[in-house]
């Protein structure tokens, strides 16, 4: 056999390769297409999990997060570090003030921040990117928020207005990214901070303990919390989830990653499958097609093994081909997604990356998949009898129920009922097209439905659930009547004034996280609950909660449930002005990420009573008629200088508006959002090379048809139409596909992409997505039988009848 | 009908040289033929595999191009005609009938028979279908016009396909060994169709291996090597 095959059938397998250079890159391009979409996906996951490892490692991330009242001196400071159980204790001043660039820019929230000694960071180490640490007047600031070292800041911190020069750019990977919707952090020295806030002490303080477990890290804050509480502090948990004990290795984008990760999985399992059936299509048309051949070889004396040895030397040379063009561009288009996801995060892309992991499974999917999935046709082709195999003349196929119908409707084109019929010819083989195009069909809609529902969740939704556009929070609380001058203003419709507070949550079960009480006026026209499970809140409720959905899930809290609360006092005697339980009645849904939606909603009455404030709020939603966007803003700044002027201080922040939250929300979700997009791009290009392969080996099947048919009178015009009707039926046929099943795999996909990033949503199909994909799957179809139908053009009619 | 045909005959063909190129050999095909045909005729071509038979049958009906020389029917040259004409002229002008039968497989024979008129744009239609259904019957086919080319025999198939070449009325018929596949019953039958045609005042013009068929026609026109080596007619003249 050897021999043979070093012979002979060597030069067929030439003649296959070379010979028929339009097939064999046909056949290459689309084992490869699959395999660099898998390769990229898999690599740029990768990628980014090592990128944002690396990134967290060197972070030296505190187990323990304390917002400590008053803040900290240095006795204290050194107290703490001699503590056993603590193995090291760092700390950092705070306080949230405003900047503009220039006078002439609108201010932005900020965080002002200062280390004891920016050459000696113990834990969340900032980095030093360009410039110099923080000296005399000269600040740093967080980077790639536009501001350049040599610029000038004007900052307002407590009425004082400063300007100063920024000295440094800061990388502090545990700052949330300007391209995530962060605020900007500027960095002074400790004496420049006192100077600029009066505060001397450090209101936050990291720790972290050794060998770190949850039960471990919870007893050692236990003990601090007792200690410090009997100090005369009081303690609020700091972490970005509000919790106080935190998992050094988890970094706070970990679920955003998680979540990028989920989608990127679910869709390189996707393209894997659609690469599988691409690949199965093309061996099984290419075997189909030489079935003759086959027999020939058989007639003379080939045996079964040996054509099954030299097809299979066939699909692996396509498989090597294959494996030769994707790997390398899959290494690339990996290393560029990595780029674009971690620098959306924030965080510096690490060195070019070649992720041997995917270039295996790549590998694997471009030589042994093919092998094996192309055994199955093999086989069958190289059983085939002498006499089946060369049996065959004229025009093959044989028509079936729907020709038989098609010929019955008479008012029909016949180039029309050819096309249709054509493209239902093979039924296995528009199951594996359906499967492909139809698939990336099912996967555009479902991930654009997801895509939808991120939006609609953090747009509409909250809308709908803060009907009133404007929301404004004191720094200190307020009387009634000065907050409620406001509605007299013009533009202004209503006002409804809330009591928020910061308030510790404590479950039967001993967990507790901090958490934002809003007390809201019972019925309340500012806020429309989304209802989870449970009731919303009643006129004559008094220790009655609502959750969020999120919360109550992470602490597994149900309807029904007591929880303790407890609220800080504010005269300094006592640490707590309230502790005692309160009944959950209802679950609401929160539009906003798990990371920030810490909510709980009480009777404002009852709060206001167990804070010990008095008739104050802290709190004011101003409902204007139907403003949007920039007339909201507009009305919001009218509305702050307004409080202003009346002496009423307020929080600065970048969110006064409702449109504001949600367009923050929505940048929050963009890597994900874009991310999906990309996904449903390569789907679709995927798409069309499947169709556009099933249209090419439509061409190569049906040559002699093509022959007859223009030996008959079918102009160029006509062979063109029938391949582009084809193209168009199967598209449209891919089209129904996605109508059937986009919806439960939209379902599915957003389930479980909201669980992994922590949200809570409201599923919103899309059904601009499928008018979409119906004009894509219209423009495929047509583009992907240009070429084919091209190629029955330009083929020569007496050799298309003589074609074997 | 063409107001030259009293003085130019039907088909002529002029100097005909056909190559082809096969690696860096060049194979002749045809080597200077030339002939004419009358409206009318019924003309065997014949001659040993390899003699370049199909080849001027192809050139004929210009699914092929030639190297050199010229082939004009009913005073068209039909090579100087783009792809498009060319399609156009072989819908309205000419049926062929193929040795291999090369019924759309996925048609029914009646949509098989309406197919070129669809592709000319001739006939309404209702007008078709009648049209394709007489044509089925005067091939005796009436019975099986609703089936696919799957479900009758290798002659109906035949029968069906020179109903199919005469959907469009033309008035040349081209036959590339149209009994070559058949039993001698079939076969008879199809050259009954054939003489029935030329009789009517088709040209016919059938490429064949079977001498006996051939001494059946008219006229036969012997090919060897790419050359005529005897036109009966020419033959009769002398």
């Amino acid at each position: 056999m050897r021999d043979v095959f070093g012979t002979v059938l060597r030069y067929k397998l030439w003649f296959d390769l070379w010979g028929a250079r339009q097939r064999t890159l046909q056949a290459v391009l689309t084992i490869a297409i699959g395999a660099f979409a898998v390769g990229t996906i898999l690599g740029a996951k990768q990628g980014v999990t090592i990128d944002t490892k690396a990134a967290w490692s060197t972070v030296e991330a505190p187990s323990i997060l304390l917002r400590v009242n008053p803040p900290a001196d240095d006795q204290l400071l050194e107290a703490l570090r001699n503590r056993p159980e603590l193995l090291k204790v760092d700390a950092q001043m705070e306080q949230a003030i405003v900047w503009r660039p220039s006078p002439d820019e609108p201010w932005q929230p900020a965080t002002l921040i200062a280390r004891d000694d920016y050459e000696q960071q113990e834990l969340n180490l900032l980095l030093l990117e360009e410039g110099e640490w923080p000296f005399g007047r000269s600040v740093a600031v967080e980077r790639r928020f536009g501001v350049e070292v040599g610029d000038r800041l004007e900052l307002q911190i407590n009425d004082r207005r400063i300007e100063v020069p920024v000295g440094g750019t800061i990388y502090n990977r545990v700052a949330m990214a300007a391209s995530l919707g962060g605020d900007l952090v500027v960095y002074t020295t400790r004496e420049r901070f006192s100077k600029m806030t009066g505060q001397t002490g450090f209101s936050t303080i990291f720790a972290a303990v050794d060998n770190y477990s949850f039960e471990t890290a919870t007893q050692i804050y236990s003990k601090l919390y007792n200690d410090l509480s009997e100090q005369g502090f009081s303690l609020l948990p700091a972490a970005f989830d509000r919790s106080p004990v935190v998992d050094p290795q988890r970094a706070w984008f970990e679920e955003l990653i998680t979540g990028i990760g989920l989608v990127m999985q679910v869709v390189s399992a996707i393209a894997m499958g659609l690469s599988l059936l691409l690949i199965y299509t093309t061996v099984t048309a290419i075997i189909t097609q030489q079935t003759a051949q086959i027999g020939e070889l058989k007639a003379i004396g080939a045996s079964s093994r040996q054509i099954v040895y030299v097809y299979l030397c066939l699909v692996a040379a396509y498989g090597l081909m294959a494996a030769l063009i994707s790997a390398p561009l899959s290494v690339i288009g990996a290393n560029l997604l990595r780029i674009v996801l971690i620098t959306r995060l924030g965080l510096d892309a690490g060195p070019p990356h070649i992720s041997w992991g995917s270039l295996a499974i790549q590998l694997a999917l471009c030589i042994f998949a093919p092998i094996l999935i192309a055994l199955f046709p093999i086989l069958r082709g190289a059983r085939i009898t002498v006499r089946e195999a060369i049996s065959f003349y004229g025009l093959s196929s044989t028509g079936n129920r729907i020709d038989i119908v098609l010929a019955r409707l008479v008012w029909l084109s016949r180039v029309v009922s050819m096309a249709i019929s054509n493209a239902f010819r093979n039924p296995s083989r528009l199951v594996l097209t359906q499967l492909a195009l139809g698939g990336a069909g099912v996967t555009l809609v479902a991930v654009l439905s997801t895509q939808a529902t991120l939006y609609y969740t953090s747009g509409d939704l909250m809308h709908s659930i803060y009907p009133f556009e404007v929301q404004l929070d004191t720094k200190r609380p307020v009387s009634l009547a000065q907050l409620s001058k406001a509605a007299d203003l013009p533009g202004v419709e209503r006002i409804e004034v809330w009591q928020t507070l910061s308030v510790v949550l404590e479950t039967a079960d001993g967990h507790s996280r901090a958490l934002q009480l809003n007390g809201v006026p019972l019925p309340s026209q500012a806020y429309r609950p989304q209802l989870y499970a449970g009731r919303w809140l009643q006129a004559d409720d008094t220790y009655a909660l609502t959750l969020v959905e999120s919360l109550a899930t992470q602490l597994n809290i149900e309807v029904g449930d007591k929880v303790k609360i407890a609220i800080p006092s504010r005269d300094g005697r006592t640490v707590w002005a309230s502790e005692r339980e309160w009944e959950v009645v209802g679950i609401v849904l929160e539009p906003y990420l798990r990371n920030l939606s810490r909510f709980g909603f009480a009777p404002r009455d009852t709060l206001i009573e167990e804070a010990q404030f008095g008739q104050r709020f802290t709190r004011v939603q101003i409902q204007i008629p139907a403003a949007t966007g920039q007339n909201a803003a507009q009305i919001a700044s009218a509305l702050r200088d307004f409080y202003d002027r009346q002496g009423v201080e307020m929080y600065t922040t970048m969110n006064d508006t409702v449109a504001e939250r949600s367009e923050m929300e929505a940048s929050n979700l963009d890597v994900i959002a874009m991310l999906l997009l990309a996904i449903a791009v390569i789907m679709a290009a995927v798409g069309g090379v499947a169709l556009s392969g099933v249209l090419q080996i439509s061409v190569l099947e049906r040559r002699r048809e093509i022959g007859v048919l223009r030996a008959i009178g079918a102009t160029p015009r006509v062979v063109r139409s029938l391949f582009v009707i084809e193209g168009l039926i199967l598209g449209w046929l891919s089209w129904l596909v996605a109508l059937a099943l986009s919806y439960p795999v939209g379902l599915l996909l957003s389930r479980m992409l909201a669980s992994t990033i922590g949200i809570s949503i409201v599923y919103q199909y899309s059904w601009g997505g499928l008018l979409f994909w119906f004009v894509l799957a219209s423009v495929i179809g047509v583009c992907a039988s240009l070429a084919p139908a091209q190629r029955a053009i330009n083929a020569n009619v007496q050799e298309s009848l003589a074609y074997e | 009908m063409s107001s030259n045909q009293h003085t130019e005959p039907f088909i002529r063909v002029q100097q005909l040289y056909k190559n082809y190129q096969v690696g860096t050999s060049i194979i002749p095909a045809l080597q200077g033929v030339s002939f004419t045909i009358q409206r009318g005729e019924f003309v065997a071509v014949v001659g040993p595999s390899g003699s370049g038979k199909s080849t001027l049958l192809n050139l004929i009906a210009a699914v092929d191009s030639l190297t050199s020389g010229e082939v004009v029917i009913d005073g068209r040259s039909i090579h100087r005609l783009n792809e498009t004409e060319r399609a156009r002229w072989r819908g309205v002008s000419l049926g062929i009938v193929f040795q291999f039968f090369q019924m759309m497989p996925t048609m029914t024979l009646l949509a098989n028979v309406m197919l070129p008129m669809e592709l000319a744009g001739r006939y309404s239609p209702s007008q078709r279908r009648k049209r394709a259904t007489e044509l089925l019957e005067r091939v005796g086919l009436g019975d099986h016009i609703h089936k696919l080319p799957s479900r009758v025999s290798g002659g109906q198939q035949q029968r069906a396909a020179i109903a199919r070449a005469l959907a469009n009325d033309p008035p040349l018929i081209l036959g590339d060994e149209p009994t070559g596949n058949l039993d001698s019953g079939s076969a008879e039958v199809i050259f009954s169709l054939f003489s029935e045609l030329a009789a009517a005042g088709t040209t016919v013009l059938m490429v064949t291996q079977d001498e006996e068929l051939a001494a059946r026609m008219p006229r036969r026109i012997t090919l060897a090597e790419g050359r005529i080596v005897r036109d009966s007619a020419e033959a009769a003249h002398a």
